[in-house]
Order: structure tokens, then sequence, then C-alpha cells
């Protein structure tokens, strides 16, 4: 005998294609065009052979094509293993099982699969954005999975499927916030996670090549989000400060090296305004480092501050990560290790003599030191120099080509030409990266800063003063700023006019109004629900004082709670019974389940008088009274006199007398 | 006793053990529809059309098809009478009240359409001719189980005009051997009297028909047809004329046990024999039969 595999109804069939297409979705988004192809090619075969009757394709044919699909995966990734490898083929697989989709197990493989490849997804994506999308994809699952067990031929349409699966999701909810709130949670992840599972992160990173790049990438994603506990510094003090780049080859800017770190001290400073105390989300960037204001004071005790005022952690930052701060946005620094001094003066022979040339020259007319500095600065402001995110490519001396020739260039070249310039007049200066302002959110009353509020400037050491920031990108003249919206923000004083410009148009501000509003559910969502790490368990678990009995209360009070909502909802479900209309049935169905919990529960499909000889036959005892109660009903209900209110009566007392 | 019932238990007594196909062909006749009998030869068959025919005081004529049997050999042919120097018609074996059909799936197609068409329209056209057929009509067809070598097994749309498709089965064995231990069949068959007259049996028709059918029952029989339709074990569903067969059956089971007022279970007895030849298997590996069990799965609303 054959194993019989019951076939899906017409209804499940429709669902199941639906859901399994918006699961899978997300990961043909993700694949190149030429592997998307494939499950589109299946999928649309599927739906041809549903409206044409055609037959499954044979075994061969099946073969060849997942032989195709992980020829495809290996093409790509080389492997097929790892996160991107590994959730591809699956998700290829799975669309490929409706090349052999025959009946229920199938169908339910298929949603099962497609759970998992839900939680797959949250390995690329975990914005409140793509929970939502998998969340309305795990309410089709639950729904397609319904009307798989919905015998056809009822009354049930789609919404009623969509409506259960619903409902039986939000039974779910307490008890996932529950599990979510009091689970013990381990600090890092349960599970490693594959090696590629961090790539693609953007950021900062450790050098900056001149003129290599032709456009900014302009990255809106966020790099990091601050709150601030005391008033928002002004946005010409928002500099957030990053990797330091000392070592030149006259195109190429890099970090000290290792042994160079240890062999330098950290220079004493002043404060001279009260701190700052701020918290900052990390996005994260694969790097190990964590942004502080300029000039960080106080730090998370993991963190270290190197010579140069870059804040390090040991490992790199796979994750988010919350962390709180000080700094103090107005210094003043005291002394310069003189080894510090002798490589921010460091240049090499060859490289961009006309900038050397120009410096030299200055140096010769008696400029020196401050008045270097600000020569330079005259010379960006007065001479034709713009700003623009669309840079002309250098080549060769790219410091002389940018100075003399192009002219047009975005912070990095600025940066770069005048740290050059700095350094060729003897002046001790260095290039440091990191962010420069941010977005304030009014929503939410913190500040984002995005991959586009990258920046780079300078800080040049002079005789009394210790190292000074000067941002040679802000010395562009105004009205030589190409696409200007953004650029406003490096010209220092500009951060705070740019609010109130935008506020007089109202559609403006409603628009903004929206996206802070968005962006304040996002931090939310990032800081409460992605955020919730072992601190912040315990800080809530303290707080509620579940702590005092240690994590064995935790687990009585999880356990307890799961109890007391499987209850509510329990009794809240015997409550809503649906209640069939027909008064006659009522009585009937009473009938029925007194019997049922004698043992004698009526098949769905059972009539009353086939009913009625089964029990008699099953309880002799019975069986005049249920032979009697079953005639009547029939009677009443299928009969043609139409029920008058006495017969109704009589078998309603005869079904309430009844008691087996 | 009812005539009817006295009319089944006379059936009964030839036909040994089996009562639910006797029913179910006397219900088929009350419903106005033709029977289609599916069996192995010499299992009563032809016995069984007899004892009807002979019980309702019915004209009845018995057509043996063959592979070679021609639409004429059914309906009649003219002929042209030298004597009066005009065509007379011959009415062939079809112009009975009771027609035995017997191994309908032996002859060709083009004669098994004469047939059906006949049996549908309740009427004969020869040569520009319509001639009506007597009432009641009433046409029993046997059908060898398919896969015999020469057969041309009905259409599925031909089969459609059958009310209900039976089968008889071997008799038990106390029936068996009550058939080897008594009388020969055929000297009972000749004895048998009319146990109703064909006016009774058109009124009985009538009664029926007209067998109530609550609003609750018709969403059952509406559930039953939606379930066929959707739930994807089946080809095609069952058609409007499938529903309204299933009733007029479930209204006759419901008279002849008796009542006014159809059931459920009504429904449920007759439904195997009128939906199971109009059905086919989404999967070939199903037996038909077992399909039949599938609709005791839909819910009695």
């Amino acid at each position: 005998m054959s194993r019989f595999d019951p076939p899906v109804s017409i209804a499940g069939r429709h669902w199941l294609l639906t859901s399994l297409a918006l699961v899978v979705a997300p990961f043909i988004a993700r694949m190149p065009w030429w592997l998307s192809l494939l499950p589109l090619l299946v999928m649309g075969w599927h739906v041809m052979k549903e409206r044409r009757c055609w037959r499954l394709p044979p075994g061969y044919i099946r073969v060849m094509v997942v032989g195709l699909a992980v020829v495809g995966i290996v093409l790509q990734h080389h492997t097929i293993l790892g996160r991107d490898a590994g959730t591809a083929l699956l998700a290829l697989l799975l669309t490929m099982k409706l090349l052999e989709f025959k009946g229920l197990r199938d169908a339910a493989l298929m949603i099962f699969l497609g759970y998992f490849l839900v939680a797959g997804s949250f390995l690329y994506d975990q914005s409140l954005l793509s929970g939502g999308y998998l969340f309305a994809t795990v309410v089709a699952l639950t729904a397609t999975l319904v009307a798989l067990h919905h015998p056809a031929g009822g009354a049930a349409d789609s919404r009623h499927y969509l409506q259960v699966g619903g409902t039986l999701l939000l039974q779910a909810l307490p008890i996932a916030v529950l599990l979510f709130l009091l689970f013990p949670r381990l600090p890092g992840p349960l599970w490693s996670l594959p090696r590629d599972a961090f790539s693609g992160r953007t950021g900062l990173s450790e050098d900056m090549s001149i003129g290599s790049i032709s456009s900014l990438a302009d990255s809106d994603e966020v790099a990091f989000r601050v709150r601030f506990f005391d008033p928002i510094p002004p946005a010409d003090r928002l500099y957030w400060r990053g990797p330091v780049l000392w070592h030149t080859d006259g195109r190429r800017w890099t970090r000290l090296l290792r042994y160079e770190y240890q062999l330098l001290e950290k220079p004493q400073y002043q404060p001279l305004s009260p701190p700052v105390r701020y918290s900052v989300i990390l996005e994260p960037a694969n790097k190990p480092w964590l942004m502080a204001l300029d000039l960080p004071g106080t730090l998370p005790p993991e963190a270290e501050v190197s010579p140069d005022f870059q804040v390090t952690v040991r490992e790199l930052i796979t994750r988010q990560r919350q962390y709180e701060a000080t700094s103090y946005t107005r210094y003043q620094m005291r002394d310069a290790d003189l080894q510090a001094l002798e490589i921010g003066l460091e240049l090499p022979k060859r490289a961009n003599p006309r900038t050397r040339a120009l410096a030299e020259q200055w140096v010769t007319e008696g400029t020196q030191g401050e008045a270097l500095v600000q020569r330079a600065l005259d010379l960006i402001h007065n001479q034709p120099f713009y700003y623009t995110r669309n840079p002309p490519l250098l080549t060769g001396n790219v410091v002389d080509q940018f100075l003399f020739e192009t002219r047009r260039g975005f912070c990095e070249h600025y940066s770069a030409a005048f740290v050059t310039l700095m350094r060729a007049g003897g002046v001790p200066a260095r290039i440091v990266t990191g962010y420069q302002g941010g977005e304030p959110n009014r929503v939410g009353d913190y500040l984002t800063v995005r991959q586009s509020d990258a920046h780079a400037w300078a800080e040049v050491w002079l005789e009394g003063k210790g190292w000074v920031r000067v941002d040679p990108t802000a010395a562009v003249s105004p009205n030589r700023i190409e696409e200007g919206s953004d650029v406003g923000r490096f010209s220092g004083e500009a951060g705070a006019a740019l609010l109130s410009a935008e506020d007089r148009s109202l559609l403006l501000r409603a628009w903004h109004t929206a996206t802070d509003t968005w962006e304040a559910v996002d931090h939310a969502w990032t800081e409460w629900v992605l955020g919730y790490g072992p601190e912040k368990q315990q800080e809530l678990l303290e707080r509620l004082g579940l702590l005092r009995w240690g994590w064995r209360g935790v687990i009585t009070v999880l356990f307890s709670g799961i109890a007391l909502v499987v209850l509510i909802v329990a009794i809240w479900l015997l409550w809503q019974r649906p209640r069939p209309p027909d008064p006659l049935l009522r009585q009937w169905l009473r009938f029925c389940a007194k019997l049922a919990r004698r043992g004698l529960p009526r098949a769905p499909g059972e009539g009353p008088r086939d009913y009625a000889a089964r029990v008699a036959s099953a309880r002799p005892d019975l069986g005049p009274t249920v032979m009697e109660i079953a005639e009547r009903y029939q009677l009443l209900r299928y009969g043609p006199g139409g029920a008058d209110a006495g017969a109704r009566r009589t078998l309603a007392q005869q079904v309430t007398r009844f008691s087996p | 006793m009812r005539p009817l019932d006295r009319l089944i238990a006379q059936i009964d007594e030839l036909i040994l053990g089996k009562h639910t196909q006797v029913r179910l062909a006397v219900a088929c006749l009350l419903a106005r529809g033709h029977l289609l009998i599916e069996d192995l030869p010499g299992v009563g068959k032809t016995t069984l059309a007899h004892v009807l025919a002979a019980t309702l005081g019915l004209r009845f004529s018995r057509l043996q098809f063959t592979s070679d049997l021609l639409p004429a050999d059914i309906l009649g042919v003219s002929i042209f009478d030298r004597e009066k120097g005009a065509f007379t018609f011959h009415a062939g074996p079809i112009f009975s009240q009771v027609v035995l059909a017997d191994e309908v799936n032996r002859a060709t197609p083009k004669t098994q359409s004469a047939l059906l068409e006949a049996m549908e329209e309740h009427q004969v056209s020869i040569e520009g001719e319509t001639r009506p057929l007597p009432e009641p009509f009433f046409v029993i067809a046997t059908q060898n189980p398919m896969h015999q070598i020469g057969t041309f097994p009905l259409p599925e749309s031909q089969l459609d005009r059958f009310l209900m498709r039976i089968s008889l089965g071997y008799p038990d064995p106390a029936a068996e051997r009550a058939l080897f231990t008594g009388r020969d069949r055929r000297e009972l068959l000749r004895e048998l009297g009319a146990a109703m007259t064909p006016e009774g049996l058109a009124q009985e028709q009538q009664v029926a028909a007209q067998v109530h059918a609550a609003d609750p029952l018709i969403d059952y029989l509406q559930a039953l047809i939606r379930f066929s339709r959707e739930s994807g074990h089946f080809h095609n569903g069952l058609s409007p004329r499938a529903g309204l067969a299933l009733l007029a059956a479930a209204r006759a089971w419901a008279h002849l046990a008796g009542r006014s007022h159809a059931l459920p279970e009504d429904i449920q007895a007759v439904l195997p024999h009128v939906a199971g030849h109009r059905l086919q298997p989404a999967q070939r590996d199903q037996s038909p039969a077992d399909l039949m069990v599938l609709f005791r799965e839909v819910p009695i609303p």
C-alpha cells in the first residue's frame, strides 16, 4: 500500500506560494541577477503548473535543477557554507521543493523550513522595518498552516485563515515578551556566527589615500547615536574623534605603528569647559574603535586612550555597543612628546615639491607658527578652491595637483594639503579622521551621526598652545560649495542656522517631524529591543526586585508568568467559544458535548440518527433517551413543519436534563 | 405495509442478501433516474433488472450489447410495407418501460450514444420524426469492469447520465447457500406478480420529489459539493447537475424510509453511488472508493 499523502486544498496552495514568496524575497534580492533567475523561474513554472494542471518534472530534471542551484551558489560564494552561501542555498532549495510538491507532507515541510529562513533573515538585518516585514511573513506562514489543515468545503476564506493565524501569534506574544525579558541573557552570542557575517560594514578606515576616490560614498547608514545628559554642544564643537593619521608617502596617510604608540606619552591637557556627559549607541563597524567627542575625558573601563587621543577597545566591534563617556569640548594641551613632534614633521623627500616650495617661501617671508596656519587658511578661502563631493581623480604628486591645479575636493583633500603645507613650513601637524556634527532628532532628543558625516580635519602643534584643531575644509568660501545642503555643517556656525532655515517651510517641517519620529522609533527599537543585553536585563530585574531570590526566582517568575498567560488565554478561549446562530443546533451541540465528555464524541460528519444509533449500541442504558433527543432534533431541524416554540423548549429541557 | 415496502420485500425474496443494493435500485427508480450496475458476470445483474420490471408490472425488454450492434437495432427501423404501400415503423426494444442494456460497454460509442441520448431526452428521433418513449422509462445498464478485451468504456460525460452506479458483489455465504438450496430463480420469476401498478409508481415518484429538504440540509449538500471542488482530492468537482442528482436521490431514499423530510444521513447513504462515477481521483494511486470515505470528514453544519 502506498503512503497516503492528502492533497492540499486550492486555497492552501495559494497561501503556500504567497508565504513562500514572502520568505525567499529578501534572499532573492541579495542574489546576483543571474542566480535569482533560478528561483523566479521555478516559481513562475509552479504558477503555470497550477493553472494548466501540468505534471511534476521527472527525477533527473529535479536533480539537474538542484545541481544548477548548488553550482550557482559555489560560483557566487566559492563555498556552500557560511552565512551568505548557506542561507542562499537554503532559500534556493526551498523554492526547488515546488518541483516535487505533491501533498500536505511537502507543504508542511516547506512551511517549517520557511520559519527557519525567517530566523535566518535576522542574520542580515535587525532593523525595525525588516522586523515588521518578517513579522508579516510569519503571520502569512501561520495562516498557511491554518489553511493547510482546514477541511475544504467549510465556509472559510482567506480572511478567516489570516485571522486565525494572527490570533495564534497574538496569543503567543505575551509569552514571547516574558521570555524576552526574563530568560537569562548571556554575554556574547550563544553560538558563533560564520566569519562572513560582519563583512560589508562601512565606516572609517585605518588609512586614507588622497585622490583615489572620485566620489564620496554618500551612505545614509547610521554610524552611531548619542544622547546627551548635558546640553548639546554647538555644532562647531561636535568633532567625533576617530583614527589619527601621521605617516604619509605623499599620497597615502596611515596611523602610527604599534611600537610607536608605546614609545609616545600621552600629553597633559587642561579642560576649559565643563565636562559633557553623553551615552553612545555605536553601530558595528568591525573595527576596534569607540567614537568619543573631542577631547575624551572619562570612558568606559574597557576602553583605552592612545597618546593621540583615539579611544580603542581590545576586540573588534561586531555588535551594537552602548557606552557612556564624558568629553571636554574646549581644552588646552600642555606639552607634547618630542618624538611626536618629530613624526609630525615628517614628509617624503621627493613628493609634492611645489607645495613644499610654497611653504618654504612663506617661511623665508617670515611667516611662522600661527601666522603660517592663518596664511594657509587664507589661501584656501581666497583662492578659487571648491568643495565638491565629486572631485577629479589625482595622480602623481596629488597634493601639488590639488593645491595648484584642480582645487576641487572634499575634507580629505583639504586636510591632507593643509597638513603637508604645515609640515613643510615647520609646524608639526597630523590628520584626524572621525565624524563631524550629527543630526538632532527633535522627537527623541538625541543626535544621529551617519556615515555621510564622516570627516577629516587637522591638528597642528603650536608653541605654548599644544595640539590645536584646525578644520581647513571649513575655510572654503561658502559661495564655492557645491551641493551645499550637507556642507553647511562643515562651516562651523552654519549648523545651527540650518535648522532655522528649514523651519520656515511648513511642508519641510512636517517632513522632518516625520523622519525624526521614525528615527526616534528606530532608536528606541535599537536601544530597548536590540540593545537589551545582560546589563540591561540585570538593571531591569533589580528594579523589579526579582534578583532578591537569585536566578532561581527569576526562572520561577518566568514559568509562572507563562502559566498565567496560558491560563488567561484558555479562559478567554472558553469564553469566546463561537456560538452557532441556530438555537436548535446549539442545543444539539450541547447534547453532543455532554456525550463527548463521557467518551462518545460525535464525528463532525456524523448525522443525528447515526450518532444516536452508535451511542445506543455503546451505552444501551442511554439508548432510549438518546434516540428520543436525536429524533426530536432531526425532526425539528430538518422536518417540514418548521419548529414551533413548544417543541424547541421540550428539546432544550430534555438536553438540560440529560446527564450521561 | 406500504406498497413500497411490499415491493422491496418481494424483490428481496428473489435477490438474496442484497438488501441495500435493492433499496438503492428502487430509490433510483423513484428519483426517475437511470441505473448503472457495474460488476462481474453472474452475480445477478440481469435477475435484478428482471425482478424490478416484473414486480412493478412494467413492460420489459432486454438488449444484449455487442460490438456489431447498430443504433437501429435499439431504436427501431421503418420498413416499406408493400401491402399498404407505405413505410411502417417497427419500434426497437427501447420502446419499453424497463430496458435492460446488458454489457453496455461492449458496443461501439455510436450505439452507446444512441441509447444515452434516448435516456436523457425520453424520446427518440428517427427519420425526422420524434417519438416519445413510454412512461415510466427506466434504463438499467450493466457494465463489466473496465480493462476487459473488446470493450469501449463509457466516457465520463456519459456516465453522468446515470443517476447511480452500484455494484452487487458476491453474496454472503448464507445467502448463497439459500440460493443453492432454494428453488430455481427463473421459475420464481415467472410466478412473480406485480406488487405495484405503473400508476402507483408514478404517484410514489411524485411524492418522493416533494420530500422536504430543509435549509440546513441544503447547506450540507453545498458543503459536500464545495469539498469535492476545493479539497484537491479530485480532478474536477461535482457539477450542479450532480448536485441535483444527489438531492433527488437523497429525497427518494428518505421517502423509502417513510420520512417526509430528508436527513444528512440520506445524503450520506446515496453519496458514494451518486458521486462515485462522476469523480476522478487527482492522484492516480487512489481508488474512487477510498475517496468516498473522505466525504465523511465534511462537517454537518
